[in-house]
C-alpha cells in the first residue's frame, strides 16, 4: 500500500515530465503490477487532458482599440517614488533642525527654571560663581598669568557670556549640527569635544 | 497612437515582449498596442477560466492592460513581461472572486450554461455530429464548473499550470509563493478535480 501511496504522489511529476528517470522507471514498473494505480493514473490523465482541451476564449475584435483608448484616458502614474515623498525628504533636514532647536529650548527652560523678566542673570550669580570657581581651582595653578587674565573663571568673576540664543553660564552648551537622514530618523552624531559630556538627541519624524 | 487597424512595422513585430515593454515605458503606444495583441488571448482566457465567467472577463482583461500602461514605469527591466502581466491578471481575478463572494453574486447555473454553450458553439468542429457536439459541450461545461468549485488559491495555480502552461517557477513568481507551495497547490487542485470529474469521465469512457 505504501508503494501505491508513493506512486500516487508521483502522478503530477510524471504528467509534467518532471520525474527523474529512476522515478519514471519505478512508476511504470509499478503500473504493470498494480491495476488500481494504473486505473487511477488513467483517470488523472483524462482529467488533465479534459482541462487542457477546454476551448480558448477569443476577445472581441475591437479589444485592442478599446484598451488603448482606455489607457490613454487613464491618469498616468509616474515613478515608484512619488513626488510628494521627494518633497517630504527635501524638507526633512530643515524640520529636524527646527525640532532640535525646539527641544534644546525646552531643555534649557527645564534646567534653568523660570527667571524674573527684569534681570535674568543677576539672581543666578552667587550659585554660578561658586560652581565655576570650584571647577576652575584645580587648574589655576598650572596656568600662566596671561591665561588667568584671559579666562574670566580664574579671576572669580561671574562668567556670563550670552549669545543670541542661549545662556552658557552653567557649562551647558547646545550644539546644533546638520543632521543625516537614515530611514526616517535624524541623527546628530557623537562629535562632542573631549571632556565634554552630553546626551545625543535623536528625533524621529 | 497605433491602433489595431494600422499594421505594425516589421521592427516592432520582431521585438521581444521585454523590449516592447521597455518602449512602452518610454510612452511608445505602438509597442503597447503590439503587446496587447500578443497577450490579450492568454489574459482573457486566464481570467475567464478562473472566474468561470466569459462575459466580464473582457472588461477585467482590459483593466489588466490599462494597469500595465498606467504603471509602465514601474516595470522592472530584465524581468519577464509575461510573469508581470499574469501577476496583475491573477491579482485582479482574485479581487473579483472576493468581491463576488462578498456580494454573494455568483453566476447562476443557467447563466453558466449559456456562457459555455456560446463559446463552445463558436469553436465546434463542423464535421462533428450533433450528438458528439452535445457530449463535448456537456463535458467542457462540467470541467469548467468543476474548476470553478476548486478553492481560489488552488484554482489559480491550476489554471496557470494546466491551461496557460506556465512553469512552476513562473507560477511561484506570479503568486508570490515558494515553488514547493505551488507544487502542493497544483497537486491538491488536480486531485480535487479528478474526484469531481471521475464519475463523468468514467461514463464518457464507457460510451
Amino acid at each position: 500500500m505504501r508503494s501505491c501511496h508513493t506512486a500516487e504522489g508521483l502522478f503530477g511529476a510524471y504528467w509534467d515530465d518532471e520525474a527523474t528517470a529512476a522515478e519514471r522507471e519505478w512508476l511504470e514498473s509499478h503500473f504493470k503490477g498494480c491495476q488500481h494505480c494504473h486505473a487511477e493514473y488513467e483517470q488523472f490523465a483524462l482529467t488533465l487532458g479534459a482541462v487542457s482541451e477546454l476551448p480558448r476564449f477569443e476577445t472581441r475584435p475591437d479589444f485592442t482599440q478599446r484598451v488603448v483608448e482606455a489607457a490613454r484616458a487613464a491618469a498616468p502614474v509616474a515613478d515608484t517614488i512619488r513626488p510628494a515623498l521627494v518633497r517630504q525628504v527635501q524638507w526633512a533636514p530643515l524640520a529636524a533642525v527646527a525640532a532640535l532647536v525646539l527641544v534644546a529650548a525646552i531643555s534649557a527652560y527645564t534646567v534653568f527654571g523660570t527667571r524674573p523678566a527684569s534681570d535674568p542673570i543677576a539672581q543666578n550669580e552667587p550659585r554660578m560663581t561658586a560652581s565655576v570657581t570650584a571647577q576652575a581651582q584645580p587648574t589655576a595653578a598650572t596656568m600662566t598669568a596671561g591665561d588667568a587674565v584671559a579666562d574670566p573663571r580664574i579671576t572669580g568673576q561671574v562668567a556670563v557670556v550670552t549669545d543670541s540664543l542661549f545662556d552658557h553660564s552653567a557649562d551647558v552648551e547646545f550644539m546644533l549640527e546638520p543632521v543625516q537622514l537614515r530611514r526616517g530618523r535624524a541623527h546628530t552624531g557623537s562629535r562632542l569635544p573631549d571632556g565634554v559630556q552630553g546626551d545625543q538627541v535623536v528625533i524621529t519624524f | 497612437m497605433a491602433l489595431e487597424k494600422e499594421p505594425q512595422s516589421p521592427q516592432i513585430l520582431s521585438l521581444s515582449d521585454e523590449d516592447l515593454m521597455a518602449r512602452v515605458a518610454e510612452d511608445d503606444e505602438r509597442a503597447f498596442s503590439e503587446l496587447v495583441g500578443r497577450f490579450k488571448g492568454r489574459v482573457t482566457n486566464l481570467i475567464s477560466r478562473v472566474l468561470n465567467d466569459r462575459e466580464s472577463s473582457d472588461d477585467l482583461a482590459q483593466e489588466v492592460f490599462v494597469r500595465v500602461f498606467v504603471h509602465r514605469r514601474n516595470y522592472r527591466t530584465g524581468s519577464k513581461f509575461s510573469t508581470w502581466v499574469f501577476t496583475i491578471a491573477a491579482n485582479l481575478a482574485k479581487n473579483e472572486i472576493r468581491r463576488r463572494v462578498r456580494r454573494r453574486n455568483w453566476f447562476s447555473l443557467d447563466a453558466l450554461t449559456e456562457v459555455f454553450s456560446d463559446s463552445i458553439i463558436q469553436l465546434a468542429d463542423p464535421t462533428e455530429g450533433s450528438e458528439q457536439v452535445l457530449e463535448r459541450e456537456q463535458l467542457q461545461g462540467a470541467v469548467g464548473e468543476a474548476i470553478a468549485t476548486v478553492p481560489e488559491k488552488y484554482r489559480l495555480a491550476l489554471v496557470l499550470r494546466d491551461i496557460e502552461g506556465l512553469s512552476y517557477e513562473e507560477i511561484a513568481e506570479v503568486l508570490g509563493v515558494p515553488g514547493g507551495t505551488v507544487r502542493s497547490r497544483i497537486n491538491r487542485a488536480r486531485s480535487m478535480l479528478k474526484r469531481k470529474l471521475q464519475p463523468l469521465l468514467r461514463k464518457q469512457e464507457a460510451t
